[in-house]
């Protein structure tokens, strides 16, 4: 037993792999809102319940200069696809993460003037509930 | 091959046959008794980047032109900016590296300038430059 650190992450957005071109982090995001369900005159304590639930999840991938056609194609904002996201590789067995998503936000190619990395910042929203979620032990 | 053999064949390649030092072009130590002027460069940091999932690295790497006259030396500066600078493959030059790594980019960065004394009596020049040294195994 470990605390994971490793950077082995499986990323699969719209049916291409693309976790060889991932840089920096990956971030996932579960929320909910929350619903004011007070009833009765004589409340003194607001109640609440649970809302829908939200699924976003956010990442960078490098802009390479020699497989760019094999990914770029993808990267369309307004794109719905399938995205799959393990954070210890798709070997069977680990955690899995997939879900309806939509592409919401594509920001990038931005080269710099003293020769930083040049990425594309990917962010997506859920569009449907997931198939498979970390927290209910899913797995590939 | 690893990624600092690539750098160091690649950068003698790029500087080897210059009309002013000819092939004496040295990685880290000079032989004794080389005409002068020469060049000698080495990597002073760097090494695994850890951007990307496959491997990739960065070099700090100094290049300098060795000569008893600092006119020289100077002009070798020139020489070795004119070579290495902007000459990776993504900077569209000739230094890219090999089958194993490519050399995407190379920035000039801070003038090495050091005057050392030999024979007691005599100034030794070293003009150069340090270049950052971007690559990605393939």
């Amino acid at each position: 037993m470990a605390t994971l650190n490793s950077n082995n992450v499986y990323l699969s957005w719209d049916g291409t792999r693309i976790d060889g071109y991932w840089t920096g982090e990956v971030s996932k995001s579960e929320t909910v809102n929350t619903v004011d369900v007070t009833a009765g005159s004589g409340a003194t304590h607001i109640e609440r319940a649970s809302g829908l639930l939200d699924n976003s999840l956010s990442f960078n991938i490098v802009y390479d200069d020699a497989n760019l056609a094999a990914y770029v194609g993808k990267l369309k904002a307004g794109t719905k696809g399938t995205l799959i996201f393990g954070p210890e590789s798709n070997t069977a067995g680990k955690p899995k993460f997939e879900c309806s998503m939509i592409l919401q936000d594509v920001t990038g190619p931005q080269p710099t003037i003293d020769k930083g990395m040049v990425m594309f910042e990917l962010s997506f929203e859920g569009a449907a509930a997931p198939t498979a979620t970390i927290a209910n032990g899913d797995t590939f | 091959m690893g990624a600092l053999s690539t750098l160091y064949t690649s950068v003698y390649n790029g500087l080897a046959g210059n009309s002013l030092w000819g092939d004496r072009v040295y990685p880290e130590l000079v032989p004794a008794q080389i005409v002068r002027p020469y060049v000698v460069f080495f990597v002073s940091a760097g090494g695994e980047r850890n951007d990307l999932k496959r491997n990739d690295a960065s070099f700090s790497l100094v290049v300098k032109c060795v000569s008893l006259q600092m006119a020289e030396a100077l002009d070798g500066a020139d020489r070795i900016a004119a070579l290495l600078n902007n000459q990776g493959k993504q900077d569209g030059g000739p230094i890219v590296g090999d089958a194993s790594w490519v050399i995407t980019t190379i920035n000039q960065l801070r003038v090495v300038q050091q005057t050392e004394m030999i024979s007691n009596d005599k100034p030794l020049y070293n003009s150069g430059h340090m270049f950052n040294v971007m690559m990605e195994a393939l």
